[in-house]
């Protein structure tokens, strides 16, 4: 029956083609979430996606292909893949790349029914490992995508399935849809898209995409991640910052570094008047190369380890001036160990039970080792403050410094670390005379001492991104600059001030961490970069807390000055901004969706519906009332006529908007089907419808079959037939 | 001459058809529907197509048609030895004026009586098939006009088809219109047998209209308003004889024009000047049935033509009738 070619819907050889097409979207999707990966393939993901593009476009490349190519293909995966296992130390890597081969070769072929089903599998499961590991916002998009393309390619699939039960094709019209031009090929697609056929599938894929989200609500939380043993590969590392050694450089190299550390959720953002120091990592050790974690240090990390979710911070019942609400923490993966810490907190809980180390009086809390995922954690009553009470620090000293030499090591914390500096005569000289420059040769407090120093320090050197570093003989890179105009960088100006306060006797420390961030204005939280990272001192008071001093030109708030001053609070309103409080949307929601927000989002709903439902009734009996107060008012002509003009006034503007509702409408129709649209000839087919189960006149009835089927130039006056047409219906009643 | 059909002129037309009717139900008994139906057939200038048994009243039905409008009769009764040239006419010498003369054949006459045409050989009936399909005869290079108007009402026997020659789908394709008789109601049967006439010689019509005013009803029926809908309508029927399984092929372009002109014909019929989907459905049958043939095997005429009847019934109502 060739007369049906041109037929509204499309034949077999274009479903074919349409099924091809789908295939290998399908196929490029799945390739692009290795992007995600950590997994050395992006060769062959991008000569795989080169080879699915060109066959998407030529479909009558692979007919040309010779035939013992394909069958070389499979013996020739087989040994790729034994090699690949054979040489490489991972198995899920070896894997990937073996689902990357076999998409390629199951896209680029000629595909029957069984090699269709085949490609959904191996795409899924290069969709679903890239969505375990990397649980990333962009997977959900491709998720998305690949469902979409997925739905279409089955029901194509069964298209075919059903058309082609004859079977016994000759080989020649088994190719022929390859041969299809593909420009007339599209112009088919969109000659057969039906807007309703569109519409139609949208509203099912969002209704499957509606049911999964439910699915996602409702079933209950179970811990898998840490039973995982995909936990060892991950998504692509972010630079590490903060390890335990940060050597002169290393941060301002991560101040280049656009990208996203972390995200910090607050439930109230009103009190925030400061840019905050995130607290990372403290540095005590001198060493000629930059300042270390101490030994001493990690040994209490170390001994502090406990497996817990739960850690106490301060102890309760000290007045603190606590702000921002619950603080949660979303780490991108790779930022460092050690947990960011805006100031003081009261409890400190992890997404799940973890082995976290801690140290009281430093403040710092690390975990055992680098995460690999997305780290989550919350804080509340967090109070910031440039002072950190350490108790404990004076008996330490004044234990240390009665006995010099009972030397430090992992069993014990040294305090003496945080007076030592630069060695060596040259050195020596060189601090000596800048403290005499500072001091003037009088005893000055710690705090009036660091004051000092920072201003001999920014008043000699300006900040700059990169230093250069005078030459010196015998002398370390620190003094170097330090005796030098040269202008630096945040490690620079820290670490001179704590060589400079330990040179004076002050125990002193640096930190390093973030500094800052962008309050993002849509979703209430900071987000923080890495090119946030900051390194600042710390200096001991004398009695038995450390102050913050942060020397760096443009940092502004040193401990004195920060209580007065307030910092400029920078918020972000602009686009991309709105499409990260997705990406926040998407950690707090859907990654970080455990039972216990689970329960708080089904009573979140719970209280809305309760809320909003006694709301709605209080208003219902608010205007009940008034409306009876109302008509219970003396009614005179005056009123009576106001009220009856006002109904009036309404009801014309109703029946105005029912009008221009129909006028919009028949304009629609009319720009959807020029030729065939007449507002009278469809009222006249209404009529002759409502008419025709009723015994009415023939006279209307031939009237409405002229006005509904007759040349325009016979029709009789419309409006008088459409009337009488309204008085033989009430007749016939 | 305006493209559309004036309203005095349906008017009168209508008054036309109606004194037809009148005049025919006088020797047709109870057979409104197929009197209206071949009329139908007549304003669209088609051919007719029954098929019925011996003896219901197929002669009578084109001898009264023929007297009504004051037009030519002739029957030809066909015959497995029925030449062409038995149809048609033929050329002959004529010693007298020594050259060959046209005598020419039955077929020369307004409305002409096919009876049991698919007795003949498939030669002879090709002859009558052109005619059907020109209206002229062509003898020796030379072309004669047969009667104008002019109608041509084969019949043929669904049931006995021994020694027969069925007509090819594609001269099928050739007639408007197939209609069936059938037997009479027992009331009308009875007002035959009490009539004392025998055979159609008998019959004594008066003319009501004449053969100009047939000619002027035909010319008005192609002007009769088919909206833009109703022949999508018509094309949605067309296109799905083509799709549905159960027939062996659709109906052809020439099925859908007939269709056209058979509703434009029975919308002037019912004295419109319009055509409304009704038209179409009550045209449909006759128009389109004979033209269908069933995709498998049936065991004779009448099953398959109960068949396709119910399939295209089953078609037309599963389509949307414009609202």
């Amino acid at each position: 029956m060739s007369t049906v070619a041109k037929s509204r819907q499309l034949n077999l050889d274009e479903l074919r083609r349409l099924k091809w097409l789908l295939g290998g979207a399908m196929a490029l999707v799945s390739l692009w979430t290795v992007f995600f990966l950590d997994v050395e393939a992006l060769g062959l993901v991008g000569v795989a996606g080169t080879a699915i593009l060109a066959v998407l476009i030529w479909p009558q490349i692979p007919g040309r292909v010779p035939a013992l190519v394909w069958k070389l293909a499979v013996p020739a995966i087989i040994v790729a893949m034994g090699a690949d296992f054979y040489f490489s130390p991972d198995t899920l890597p070896v894997l990937i790349r073996l689902a990357i081969l076999l998409v390629l070769y199951r896209a680029v072929a000629y595909r029957r029914k069984r090699e269709d089903l085949q490609l959904i599998v191996l795409g899924m499961f290069l969709v679903v490992v890239a969505g375990v590991l990397t649980s990333a916002l962009g997977f959900a998009f491709l998720l998305l995508l690949f469902t979409a393309c997925g739905l279409g390619f089955l029901f194509v699939i069964t298209l075919l399935d059903a058309a082609e039960s004859g079977g016994g094709r000759s080989p020649e019209a088994e190719t022929a849809w390859t041969r299809l031009d593909g420009r007339r090929f599209f112009a088919r697609l969109r000659a057969v898209a039906d807007w309703r056929l569109l519409a139609f599938a949208a509203a099912l894929f969002t209704a499957v995409v509606a049911m999964s989200g439910l699915l996602f609500l409702l079933i209950p939380r179970f811990e898998l991640a840490s039973g995982f043993f995909l936990d060892r590969y991950i998504t692509r590392k972010s630079r590490t910052g903060f390890t335990d050694t940060v050597k002169f450089g290393d941060v301002s190299e991560l101040i280049r570094d656009e990208s996203v550390a972390m995200r910090v959720d607050l439930t109230d953002a009103t009190g925030l008047r400061e840019a905050p120091y995130w607290r990372l990592v403290v540095l005590d050790e001198y060493t000629p190369e930059g300042f270390k974690v101490s030994a001493g240090l990690k040994g209490e990390l170390i001994r502090g380890q406990r497996v817990t979710q739960q850690l106490r911070g301060r102890q309760l019942g000290r007045e603190i001036n606590a702000v921002g609400g619950a603080w949660t923490f979303y780490i991108e993966p790779g930022v460092s160990r050690f947990l960011p810490l805006p100031g003081s907190y009261g409890m400190l809980r992890m997404r799940e039970v973890s082995p976290l180390q801690a140290s009281a009086g430093h403040r710092v809390v690390a975990l055992r080792t680098e995460p690999m995922t997305m780290t989550a954690f919350q804080l509340d009553e967090v109070e910031m403050t440039a002072v950190l009470n350490d108790a404990r620090f004076p008996q330490l000293l004044a234990a240390a410094r009665a006995n010099p030499h009972s030397g430090s090591g992992l069993n014990r914390y040294d305090p003496m670390v945080n007076l030592r500096g630069p060695v060596g005569a040259a050195n020596e000289a060189v601090l000596k005379r800048v403290v005499a420059e500072i001091t003037g040769g009088a005893e000055l407090s710690a705090a009036e001492f660091t004051r000092r120093a920072v201003g001999w320090l920014q008043a000699r050197h300006a900040y700059a991104l990169s230093a250069k570093l005078p030459p010196g003989a015998g002398k370390d890179d620190i003094v170097r600059w330090l005796d030098s105009n040269e202008p630096g960088f945040c490690e620079y100006f820290a670490a001179s001030l704590t060589v400079l306060a330990r040179a004076a006797g002050h125990p002193a420390r640096v930190v390093a961490g973030f500094h800052g961030g962008v309050l993002n204005a849509f979703e209430n939280y900071y987000m923080v970069r890495n090119s946030d990272a900051h390194a600042w001192a710390e200096v001991y008071d004398g009695k038995a807390a450390w102050v913050r001093a942060d020397p760096t030109p443009g940092a502004v708030s040193s401990a004195a000055e920060g209580a007065t001053q307030a910092v400029r609070q920078e918020q972000d309103s602009s686009w991309s901004a709105r499409v990260d409080s997705l990406r926040v949307l998407w950690y707090r929601r859907i990654v970080n969706f455990d039972s216990r927000a689970q329960v708080q989002m089904l009573e979140q709903v719970k209280s809305f519906t309760t809320d909003s439902g006694s709301a709605l009734r209080a208003r219902f009996d608010d205007f009940a009332k008034q409306l009876k107060a109302w008509l219970r008012q003396p009614w005179d002509a005056k009123r009576f006529g106001r009220t009856l003009g006002l109904l009036a006034g309404l009801g014309a503007l109703g029946w105005l908007l029912v009008r221009l509702g129909q006028w919009a409408w028949w304009r629609w129709r009319r720009w959807r089907r020029p030729q065939s649209f007449d507002p009278v000839r469809l009222q006249a087919g209404k009529w002759l419808i409502r008419l025709r189960e009723k015994a009415s006149e023939d006279v209307v009835v031939s009237e409405l079959q002229r006005l509904r089927y007759g040349r325009r130039e016979t029709w009789p006056e419309p409006r008088g037939v459409f009337r009488r047409a309204k008085l033989a219906r009430r007749r016939a009643r | 001459m305006s493209d559309h059909a004036p309203a005095a002129e349906v008017a009168s037309t209508r008054d036309a058809l109606a004194r037809l009717k009148a005049n025919m139900r006088l020797t047709i008994k109870g057979k409104d529907d197929v009197i209206e139906q071949s009329l139908v057939c007549l304003l669209a200038g088609g051919h007719l197509l029954i098929e019925d048994l011996p003896g219901v009243g197929k002669t009578t039905l084109a001898y009264s048609l023929a007297r009504s409008m004051d037009c030519t009769f002739s029957r030809i009764q066909f015959t497995s030895d029925l030449l062409p040239t038995d149809v048609t006419g033929v050329s002959i010498y004529d010693e007298t004026v020594k050259e060959f003369i046209f005598k020419s054949g039955p077929v020369f006459a307004n409305v002409v009586l096919a009876d049991e045409i698919n007795r003949a050989t498939p030669k002879t009936q090709s002859a009558l098939l052109e005619v059907m399909d020109r209206s002229r005869v062509t003898v020796d290079g030379e072309a004669h006009a047969v009667g104008s108007p002019f109608m041509v009402v084969a019949t043929q026997n669904p049931v006995d088809y021994e020694g027969t020659f069925p007509l090819p789908e594609s001269q099928m394709d050739r007639f408007l219109m197939r209609l069936q008789m059938g037997y009479p109601q027992p009331g009308d049967e009875l007002d035959i047998l009490r009539a004392p006439r025998l055979g159609y010689d008998a019959i004594a019509l008066n003319p009501v209209v004449t053969r100009s005013d047939v000619l002027k009803m035909q010319a008005l029926a192609g002007k009769v308003f088919v909206e833009d809908s109703v022949l999508d309508y018509i094309l949605k029927i067309i296109t799905a004889t083509r799709t549905e399984v159960e027939f062996k092929a659709g109906v052809s372009v020439r099925g859908g024009l007939s269709l056209r002109i058979a509703a434009q014909a029975r919308a002037l019929v019912q004295g419109r000047d319009f055509v409304i989907p009704e038209d179409i459905q009550e045209t449909a049958g006759p128009v389109l049935a004979h033209r269908l043939s069933l995709a498998r095997q049936t065991s004779d005429a009448l099953e398959e033509r109960r068949t396709v009847l119910a399939a295209l019934k089953r078609i037309i109502g599963a389509i949307a009738v414009p609202e």
